[in-house]
């Protein structure tokens, strides 16, 4: 199961990255359709993202941060169309039913049926045409036990918990409030040589230095091109639990309320263990902090193979 | 933070104050230590040496000595580019052998208190990794203290002195 779902996710976000003009073109017509009160949302969102970075800046605990954002979820505009679309092609060919639709395990078909579809396939197969890794994939420093499990993290969370949606190069991704640092504005990035390609490079913070990573290339490093690496331009740094880590992110979109029962969490960390699990609504991975800050600190990027 | 990022590299149990001469490469700011660097020279032609190993960019003439010059940017890792009025030769003395490095352009000499150095993220196992001895912010920017001595092998720095 957590295979397919890897793979479900994996496909996702290539469709999102293959078609993000479209993706933007109908974005705008959604938005221009939307009702006024999505635009409190937003605002009461953009508050709590203050909040964030009021945090960040006075190195206040993430204990402070009311989760006023957090009753509606504003969805990333780029998103949303193409998310609908998803789950209406899905359920004109899986034909499932109302009853069906509620439960969860149809919530996961309705991730996984894009993968079997032919359209899919032609797009796997057209963005595996130009094949431009950057890491070939090796043979991880870790082993699967000794990378933090999902359960870790479900732990930790209580029953209702607060997400960060971030987005980068039209991909979206969740963290847990609980493993957020902090989020930082990106500056002065120092390259470090002979790190890997994912490796952005140091930025100072809070007097210590903050290892920034090339999201794009770390969660996506077959997609990764020339032309892609043109394209993004981050703007902030998540910070990664009380690490010396942080990811790059072009665009902050919101922080919600979500239970644990939102979420297909991941029984096996398999060989995305830095997945903890898919937003069901949003469709977007949420991440394993823990487990992201253990494989980045043994130098190990998304594809290296991990021995069980 | 993680208190390995904290850890200072102390120089001695004082707070030993060192002077580093910086230079600058692919517009990163690097320093070396002062007490192994000889000399700076602008660039001037530097004689290639058939056979040479891929780091040597060849050979000068330094007062009747002959000083085989490294390709620092190649050592590093980075892209190659074009000597320019800046280019500098900074000759230095590490594992007993005196050789030339060639920078992009050298900026001056700072002094840094073994507390303001910290120790390089560690993160990559290339082997240009190992060149990094520390880092040290300063004016809002990063200097990234190197190592010269591990600038090369042992096996490489007998093999220059075959040259």
């Amino acid at each position: 199961m957590s295979k397919s779902v890897d793979d479900a996710v994996c496909d996702y976000f290539s469709l999102l990255l293959s078609e993000p003009k479209a993706e933007l073109a109908k974005a705008e017509v959604v938005k221009a359709n939307r009702p006024e009160k999505e635009s409190v949302d937003e605002r009461l969102s953009r508050q709590a993202l203050e909040l964030l970075f009021a945090k960040a800046k006075t190195e206040a605990s993430s204990e402070n941060i009311k989760p006023q954002a957090s009753t509606q979820v504003s969805c990333d505009a780029n998103l949303v169309p193409a998310l609908s679309e998803a789950v209406t092609v899905s359920k004109s060919q899986v034909g499932i039913t109302e009853s069906e639709e509620k439960s969860s395990t149809a919530l996961l078909q309705l991730v996984i049926e894009p993968v079997t579809n032919d359209s899919a396939e032609e797009v796997k197969e057209s963005l595996s045409a130009t094949p431009d890794v950057i890491n070939p994939p090796k043979t991880a420093a870790l082993t699967a036990t000794q990378i933090s499990s999902t359960q870790t993290l479900l732990d930790k969370l209580d029953e209702e918990f607060q997400v960060l949606f971030f987005n980068v190069a039209g991909l979206t991704l969740a963290v847990p409030l609980v493993s957020l640092g902090g989020i930082v504005n990106l500056e002065k990035v120092t390259s470090l040589i002979g790190r890997p390609d994912w490796y952005l490079g140091v930025q100072q913070y809070r007097d210590a230095q903050l290892n920034v990573v090339d999201t794009c290339a770390w969660v996506m490093p077959e997609k990764y091109d020339a032309a892609l690496a043109q394209k993004v331009s981050y703007q902030y740094v998540v910070v990664l639990e009380d690490s010396h880590w942080g990811l790059g992110c072009e665009s902050l979109i919101n922080t919600i309320n979500i239970k644990k029962s939102e979420v297909n969490w991941r029984s096996q960390a398999g060989k995305r263990p830095w997945l903890a699990g898919v937003v069901k609504e949003q469709m977007c991975g949420i991440l394993n902090v823990e487990a992201l800050v253990q494989m980045l600190g043994a130098g190990m990027g998304c594809q290296d193979v991990i021995q069980s | 933070m993680t208190s390995s990022n904290s850890v200072k590299v102390a120089a001695g149990s004082e707070d030993a104050v060192l002077q580093w001469v910086t230079f600058k490469l692919d517009n990163e700011t690097y320093g070396i230590n002062v007490m192994q660097v000889q000399e700076v020279l602008r660039y001037s032609e530097i004689a290639p040496v058939p056979g040479a190993p891929h780091y040597v960019l060849g050979i000068i003439n330094l007062r009747g000595n002959v000083v085989t010059v490294i390709d620092t940017r190649s050592r590093f890792g980075l892209a190659s580019a074009e000597v320019n009025d800046s280019t500098r030769v900074v000759i230095i003395e590490a594992e007993k052998q005196v050789i030339g490095i060639l920078v992009d352009s050298v900026a001056e000499v700072v002094y840094l208190r073994g507390s303001e150095i910290d120790n390089a993220p560690n993160v990559g196992t290339e082997e240009s990794a190992k060149f990094i001895q520390g880092v040290s912010n300063r004016d809002s920017e990063l200097l990234i203290l190197v190592d010269l001595d591990k600038l090369l092998s042992d096996e490489e720095w007998i093999e220059l002195t075959q040259i």
